[in-house]
């Protein structure tokens, strides 16, 4: 009977063409999206030489020098145009150069408007101007400490050490892409409500028929239930496959871990469609735009849109990242890539797996019952 | 009794559903629920599989009280509802088989079962097609092929012909009358009269939650004095004919209303008889003339004040 019935499920479901869009067609469109989107996030903060032109001033040719030298090879700093005062002026007047700067004692910079290269160029001639000044002033009055001098200024001493706690690349994208994720195991709300819809003989004549048959109404949605997480969880695989070979997101190198995040993220997404469904006595459209409403702002709110509002909420609101399914999933994903241990992992699938049980507990206590004040 | 329904109470708030409802329904009848919208013929059949709560009273099934638990009962219990219950997403044959899995575990058996449900609503060429894909009779005969593919011993049918075209209710109405014959006790709904009274052998009129009356078709018509309705297509008649017509002996009421004469005559004989006789004698000149036995509608109007269909 239990088979009759799940399999039965599967085929229905499957032909559901409006659950296979949301469930799957809509997150593989939207992961595409984001790749298009997103794709140049990790070019942005490589370093790009600041295009300068300097006025060649025979008067000073260590500062010339100095600029040719910190425009050659690939680290680079500068993309250097060396003319006279007219050329270069034209140059920053066409927008072909971030400034000007014309040699001097200090030297001048010329600029149109401000930003990151201009400040960085202005950053640039106040350090030259404070070793030339410094260099002088030693020269005048200790002229034997010059060579020490030059030796220490060459080798510069850093008294912060970089520590990460990940060998992994960092990507910035991938917090977009696992909020997608999370969205689309929440999206398996869609199928909570459906399998809630087919046995409340309160919501629909269907589930009035199999209420009078004499197959209790808890087998039918369990075995419901079983069709839909199947259903769901090989669209979430066909998802991260998609995402993973077609889109080149790097889920790391644990398959497994993130299988079973997905697969307690479908039925936490299911079991949140049950609850939603048995609580709202209202037409399936409501309950299906409510289920969205919960999804997005959830996937939102882990980042799924702009990356630093799950920052600011992990800084600000904390509480809000522990209560958002989505976070916890997305999260989960993210500790799961990012760090060695799986400390932070296991406490968002604890996470995910209290609210799945606290989403089934409900469901049960609100389903159970096998009369009706009113039909 | 294969059904046996006492002192049924059922309220939604302040609304008496069901006031203190009690009847039987013998194996091997079709027992028909006539009532207008809102009398409480699909709450009683909804309070007798146990599906809605009921205030006060008790249901029985072959015999045992029927319950939510009752899957012993159940199984011989086929369910026609109002409205049409079945996949959209499956075929004709997979909803057939889908109900009847519920019912019927093996599949040699189910399979069986499904085609001969199928060949007796007539749906052969309709097996691979989408309910969507069917036309309003067509769903119906599905809706229907859905309730009795297991072969159950009681048969409740909660209106199963609205919205349905002459050919395919005609087609319903015979399966009913077939499914009868081959041993199946009947409830059926409906508020279209001619129907209950073409097909059910016994028939309980509800009104409001109320019993108004339970008989035979022939004995619900002999508890009213209505005894013939005849009418006649007259043309301008003077005050003294029409008084003429009153006073004729064994008439209830006369009612001269555009151009049609209505007559209305207690039981007895030679009713019609004597309307002609004075006709002729009165001088009336008169087109068509038809004579009518009383129907439920006139039993319903006479008990309750009001048309069935109101």
């Amino acid at each position: 009977m239990f088979a009759h019935i799940f399999f039965y499920r599967i085929k229905s479901l499957l032909r559901q063409r409006s659950l296979v869009f949301w469930t799957l067609i809509f997150p593989i469109a939207l992961a595409t999206f984001f790749k298009i989107s997103l794709g140049n996030v990790m070019q942005i903060d490589q370093f790009e030489p600041i295009d300068v032109a300097v006025v060649n001033n025979i008067a000073y040719p260590e500062f010339v020098e100095t600029m040719k030298g910190l425009s050659e090879g690939e680290d680079r700093m500068f993309t250097l145009i060396l003319g006279d005062e007219q050329m270069a002026l034209n140059a920053l007047k066409e927008g072909e150069v971030s400034g000007v700067i014309v040699p001097g004692e200090p030297p001048e910079l010329i600029v149109v408007k401000t930003g990151i290269k201009q400040s960085i160029l202005k950053n640039f001639l106040d350090q030259y101007a404070f070793n030339q000044s410094t260099i002088s002033t030693l020269a005048a009055q200790y002229p034997e400490s010059i060579p020490e001098l030059m030796a220490a200024m060459s080798t510069s001493q850093n008294y912060i050490m970089e520590t990460s706690v990940t060998d992994k690349p960092t990507d910035p994208s991938l917090v977009y892409f696992y909020a997608l994720i999370a969205m689309a195991c929440l999206y398996g709300s869609m199928y909570g409500i459906e399998e809630v819809n087919r046995v409340q003989a309160n919501l629909t004549t269907l589930a009035a028929r199999l209420n009078v048959s004499p197959v209790h109404k808890l087998k039918v949605f369990a075995a419901g239930l079983l069709a839909a997480i199947v259903i769901h969880y090989m669209g979430l695989l066909i998802l991260l496959g998609y995402m993973q070979f077609g889109l080149g997101v790097n889920f790391g190198d644990q398959f497994g871990y993130v299988a079973l995040i997905v697969l307690i993220g479908s039925i936490l997404g299911i079991s949140m469609g049950a609850v939603i469904s048995a609580l709202i006595k209202k037409g399936e459209g409501i309950k299906i735009a409510v289920v969205l409403l919960i999804s997005m702002l959830g996937s939102f709110m882990a980042g799924m849109m702009i990356a630093d509002i799950k920052y600011y909420i992990a800084q600000k609101m904390p509480i809000l990242g522990f209560i958002n399914p989505a976070n916890l999933l997305s999260d989960a994903l993210y500790a799961l890539y990012y760090y060695d241990t799986h400390t932070r992992l296991y406490q968002n699938l604890a996470g995910m797996s209290a609210f799945a049980l606290i989403f089934c507990t409900l469901t049960y206590l609100l389903i159970r019952g096998r009369k009706y004040a009113s039909l | 009794m294969v059904v046996k329904v006492n002192q049924l109470v059922k309220r939604y708030g302040d609304l008496l559903a069901l006031d203190h409802l009690s009847f039987e329904v013998a194996e091997g009848e079709i027992f028909g629920l006539l009532g207008p919208n809102g009398s409480g013929k699909t709450t009683a059949i909804n309070c007798i599989l146990s599906l809605l709560k009921y205030d006060k009273g008790d249901v029985s099934v072959f015999g045992k009280p029927m319950t939510p638990e009752s899957n012993d009962l159940k199984r011989d219990i086929g369910i026609v509802m109002q409205e049409v219950a079945v996949f959209d997403e499956l075929t004709v044959y997979e909803n057939i088989d889908y109900f009847c899995g519920l019912y019927v575990p093996d599949k040699k058996a189910r399979k069986l079962l499904v085609e001969e449900a199928i060949q007796f609503v007539g749906l052969e060429d309709f097996k691979k097609f989408y309910p969507k894909k069917l036309s309003g009779g067509l769903l119906r005969r599905l809706n229907i092929a859905c309730g009795i593919a297991h072969k159950p011993k009681l048969i409740i049918l909660d209106e199963p012909t609205v919205a349905v075209d002459p050919q395919s209710r005609n087609k319903i109405l015979e399966g009913i009358v077939a499914l009868n014959k081959q041993g199946a006790t009947i409830i059926y709904t409906s508020h279209y009269m001619e129907e209950v009274e073409q097909i059910c052998s016994r028939i309980m009129i509800l009104d409001k939650g109320n019993i108004v009356a339970t008989g035979t078709k022939d004995a619900l018509k002999g508890m009213i004095s209505l005894g013939e309705k005849i009418t006649v297509e007259t043309f301008d008649l003077t005050t003294a004919q029409v008084d003429a017509m009153r006073s004729l002996p064994n008439i209830l009421e006369v009612i001269d209303q555009a151009g049609v004469l209505t007559i209305r005559s207690a039981k007895g004989k030679n009713n019609l008889e004597n309307v002609l006789e004075a006709l002729k004698r009165e001088h009336i000149s008169f087109g068509k003339i038809h004579s009518e036995l009383p129907t439920l509608n006139d039993v319903f109007l006479e008990i309750t004040g009001k048309e069935l269909r109101d």
